[in-house]
């Protein structure tokens, strides 16, 4: 017994084998190992027989399919099916490179876009019971004028969370502008920072990594994310560790992890009671968060909440005569929502996200579509193939099963490939398209791809396969299948909605690329060119005159101005005014903006009426200025000479000028009315504005931080662009307009594939045709046009169906502009040029083939 | 002349002289045997067993089963005969490249 080779080996051997060819494997086999045993010892023999057996695992020496018994486990993949599948796939390798290349590059993009939308999708869904969580907004409305913001009464949340049985737990928190942390000698002014309640932590669901939710219960603490950690401490532990924030030591008490996937994007929080705060109903500068009992829905809440609030500050609004409503968010709801003013949320827009779905979509049927408009060709064209099938195979080349394990082989083919190209693409374009990708999610996406991906593929083979052949090669549908001149319609169909879809891309990009066009060339009022912008620390106008003196001498620079408005950087540009109107002095929450008197000339905004205001003298009347759309909207006919009272220091000025309308933001905002006043002691500056000349020398910047650093010496020098600035508030819209170029580089390719493989298989079945009408007296022209009849039915369907969608789609994008172009004629036209030629090129290829046929060489043959 | 596919792989025309040398008893082990020690190459059975396999189904060896022993727990051997195709192949095989080898300048062969 001891001399006998591996049982478990053997008996693998056994089990694998195909039993006409056991006998002499097996014999030699143990041979060999007898030998080894005599010559080399037991350990060898042993290894070497399981290499033996390993290494005769080849798909000769395997078991072949029973006809008796039916296929055993390890012949499945063997069997005559998939042989044929693999032979048919290597015999036309174009077209299955057309069917599964197309399939999986739709499929790759389309998952691609599907991982970005899903992350958009779920952001705050990681806060357990986020359902219940809602945020407080404030509507505002003042003299008939509504406002909407993100913000709520400091006193709201723990009031509501007292006196209403139906909230469950509040918190809040301040968003802190500007904020600079200082340690040793490092200053970090990069950093995000807000400031929390105690109960922060245990609200919402940051995870802490180290420490705990008590964290933030005491003054001068404050919790950072991990990579903060990294930032200011290194690698040393940052529990206990100090860092300065404006001549505080805060100590650090927990670490969370980086936060992703969230609204609030913070890198540090501080606790609430480092700082006093004014905390009365009266204050509507924080943000509030509330848990409701699960069986209140929010509807009812805000009824409460209202009432609640309404008491309170039943003051402030008679004082005012304005209207006060709560606006209750649920917290998953905050990224996508809408927006309000105030909001330090990080948004997307809805809009953008769905018109992103769409996309997906419509890739994935692309991709579908493309392979069975093919599959389908390739089988009316192998008709043949399956009657011989049939004989020599029998039960075993069914042509279901044969349409099925070809769904399966490409099925094979195409999910490998297509997340190879996913991952490929996401890692090479992930900064370009700005779409971050959360590889952790692809796990959980190829599990649902694969089944989903398989059902659709045999679902749709099987259809397929009951249009084509129902059950038996019968002799009818063997006519209709080689009956070339009728092309059945859903063939027809498939390859509008393909060419449909590539004309619809065609025709969203030339709209994008427009009304880009249209925003460059778009005259804003203000001259954004050459503009540098320093971000003051402090509201000190003093230093600010200081600093703008000393910038203006130096050589390069034209002009050097403070204001208080730089684009996406402040929060809060509204304030309530008294401003004269028919009816007496009317109160009205309006934009505003203070800077000093030659800003608008340096920027070159005209002043359409009246003049600039000259420097002010203190103790005379306030000088105002207004926008044209202000003089619209207060009902102004002569706007110079009207008064204007400011809220917060109740002093009267008159208005002395009007300014041309210009762009504070982007073109997606309609212009508001707007005032301004010059900056002075009580109205700081936040920003200097420099301009410099078109070319300056290359060191300018270093002197200008020198003259920076003289002033401001505890400060970090930090120079922003206007025109970069400005180009960033746009970021989404280039996203959009990158990722539809993708599209239509990827929808041109696939219907490109498409038409031609179609017209290839075409051209396969109507060679004896045209043949025969060769010989009976067409010229080249007449067959061209015949094989082009075709398509060119197809192209004019497409185009009929594409026009209204264009319009449709781009209308979402185009609608959250206020200054936009109207989709017109050219957008349709440029598509179906090119759909035209697109067509042309590609069946073309093939009409040219077919009319140069020697009918000779065709008509040899009986088919 | 050859037709397509009938040509001989290098390894091929090994395993294939190897047959055609052993005249007692040409099959798997031996044929492997004979190729380490003659040409001192060590190769794995299965590969030597395919490459039988696929000149049987060239049609230049042909196939029998006999010789069992109790080595081999009493399971037979199955020997592999030359054909006369596959004598003639073996023949063309090395008049060609002696012809080509000729050609070559300074090569004694």
């Amino acid at each position: 017994m001891k001399d006998q080779p591996p049982k478990w080996a053997d008996r693998f051997l056994a089990w694998y084998c195909d039993p006409d060819l056991l006998e002499e494997i097996q014999g030699d086999a143990h041979e060999l190992y007898r030998e080894r045993l005599r010559d080399k010892g037991r350990v060898i023999a042993t290894v070497r027989y399981w290499w033996d057996v390993i290494r005769f695992l080849r798909t000769s020496n395997v078991k072949k399919v029973n006809a008796v018994t039916g296929s055993t486990y390890l012949s499945i993949f063997w069997n005559l099916d998939f042989r044929i599948a693999l032979r048919n796939a290597f015999k036309n390798k174009f077209t299955f490179l057309v069917k599964t290349g197309g399939l999986a590059v739709c499929l790759a993009f389309t998952m691609a876009i599907g991982l970005f939308v899903v992350r958009e999708l779920s952001y705050d869904r990681f806060h357990p019971g986020y359902r219940d969580m809602y945020r407080i907004g404030s509507m505002v409305e003042l003299d008939g004028v509504v406002t909407r913001y993100g913000v709520s009464p400091f006193k709201m949340g723990p009031t509501l969370a007292t006196e209403l049985p139906e909230v469950v737990g509040y918190t809040r928190l301040l968003h802190l502008s500007k904020p600079l942390f200082r340690k040793d000698a490092e200053t970090f002014s990069h950093t995000r920072a807000i400031m929390a309640d105690s109960n922060f932590l245990s609200f919402f669901g940051y995870r802490i990594i180290h420490g705990d939710k008590t964290a933030l219960d005491h003054p001068q603490m404050a919790v950072i994310t991990e990579s903060t950690a990294r930032l200011f401490f290194g690698n040393a532990d940052p529990i206990g560790q100090t860092i300065e924030f404006y001549r505080n030591m805060l100590e650090v008490g927990a670490v969370v992890e980086d936060v992703s996937q969230s609204h609030l994007d913070f890198d540090v929080i501080v606790s609430w009671d480092t700082f006093d705060h004014r905390d009365v109903w009266e204050n509507i500068n924080a943000y509030t968060y509330v848990r409701l009992h699960p069986d209140v829905s929010p509807e009812k809440a805000t009824i409460f909440i209202a009432d609640l609030a309404g008491e309170y500050l039943a003051n402030m609004i008679a004082e005012y005569n304005a209207k006060y409503d709560p606006i209750i968010q649920n917290v998953a709801d905050i990224h996508l929502g809408e927006h309000l003013d105030e909001d330090i949320a990080v948004r997307r827009k809805a809009s953008n996200v769905y018109i992103l779905m769409v996309v997906m979509v419509f890739f994935l049927l692309i991709g579908l579509v493309n392979y069975h408009n093919i599959a389908l060709a390739e089988l009316s064209t192998q008709a043949r193939r399956f009657v011989i099938l049939r004989i020599f195979g029998g039960v075993y080349a069914l042509p279901s099963r044969v349409v099925v394990t070809d769904a399966v082989l490409t099925l094979l083919t195409v999910v490998p490939l297509a997340l190879m190209l996913m991952w490929l693409c996401l890692s090479l374009t992930s900064s370009w398209l700005g779409v971050s990708a959360d590889f952790t999610q692809i796990g959980p996406a190829t599990l649902v791809a694969l089944p989903a991906g398989f059902i659709m593929i045999v679902i749709l083979s099987a259809w397929l396969n009951s249009w084509v052949v129902g059950g038996g090669v019968r002799k009818s549908e063997y006519a209709t299948l080689i009956n070339t001149s009728k092309v059945a319609p859903a063939r027809k169909y498939f390859l509008a909605a393909q060419l449909c879809f590539s004309f619809l891309m065609l025709g969203l990009i030339s709209i994008v690329i427009d009304q880009f066009r249209f925003i460059n060339s778009y005259d804003k009022g203000i001259d954004h060119a050459n503009t540098a912008v320093i971000t003051l620390p402090n509201n000190d106008i003093s230093n600010a005159s200081v600093l703008t003196d000393e910038l203006r001498k130096l050589s390069g620079v034209v002009g050097a101005e403070v204001t208080s408005y730089f684009p996406a950087g402040q929060i809060e540009t509204r304030g309530v005014f008294e401003l004269e109107s028919e009816e007496g002095m009317k109160q009205r929450l309006v934009q505003y903006l203070h800077s000093s008197p030659s800003f608008f000339s340096m920027m070159k905004v005209k002043v359409v009426e009246g003049k600039m205001f000259e420097p002010e003298l203190p103790g005379g009347p306030r000088k105002f200025l207004v926008n044209q759309t202000a003089v619209r909207e207060f009902g102004w006919k002569e706007a110079v000479g009207k008064k204007i009272v400011g809220s917060d220091d109740g002093r009267e000025g008159v208005v002395t000028g009007v300014v041309q309308d210009f762009h504070l933001g982007t073109l997606h905002e309609p212009i508001e009315p707007l005032v301004i006043f010059p900056a002075n002691e009580d109205w700081g500056a936040n920003f200097v504005y420099i301009k410099t000349d078109a070319t300056h020398a290359p060191d300018l910047v270093a002197r200008m931080e020198k003259v920076h650093a003289a002033v401001y010496p505890d400060q970090p020098f930090e120079l922003n662009y206007l025109e970069a600035r400005y180009e960033s508030l746009y970021r989404e819209d280039f996203q959009i307009q990158r990722i539809l170029l993708v599209g239509l580089v990827i929808s041109v390719i696939v219907t490109c594939l498409g038409v031609f493989g179609m017209s290839a298989l075409l051209m396969a079945l109507r060679t004896r045709e045209m043949g025969i009408r060769k010989v009976v007296g067409a010229n080249r022209q007449q067959l061209f046009y015949l094989h082009m009849k075709l398509f060119l039915g197809v192209v004019i369907i497409s185009m009929v169906a594409g026009i209204p969608l264009i319009y449709y789609l781009s209308g979402y994008w185009l609608n959250t502009f206020a200054y936009r172009i109207a989709p017109g004629i050219l957008h349709s036209v440029l598509p179906c040029l090119c759909i035209i030629v697109i067509v042309f090129a590609t069946a073309g290829w093939h009409a040219n083939r077919n009319a140069l046929v020697n009918p000779a060489d065709v008509l040899k043959y009986e088919n | 002349m050859i037709q397509k596919g009938g040509h001989l792989g290098e390894f091929e025309e090994l395993v294939l002289l190897g047959a055609a040398s052993l005249v007692d008893e040409p099959y798997g082990v031996s044929i492997m045997k004979y190729i380490q020690s003659e040409a001192g190459r060590q190769v794995n059975i299965s590969a030597v067993h395919e490459v039988l396999k696929r000149l049987e189904r060239k049609g230049y060896l042909k196939s029998k089963m006999g010789g069992a022993t109790t080595e081999r727990g009493g399971r037979r051997k199955r020997y592999f005969f030359l054909t006369a195709a596959g004598k003639r192949t073996l023949e063309e095989s090395m008049r060609l490249k002696l012809q080509l080898y000729k050609r070559v300048p300074n090569f004694s062969i």
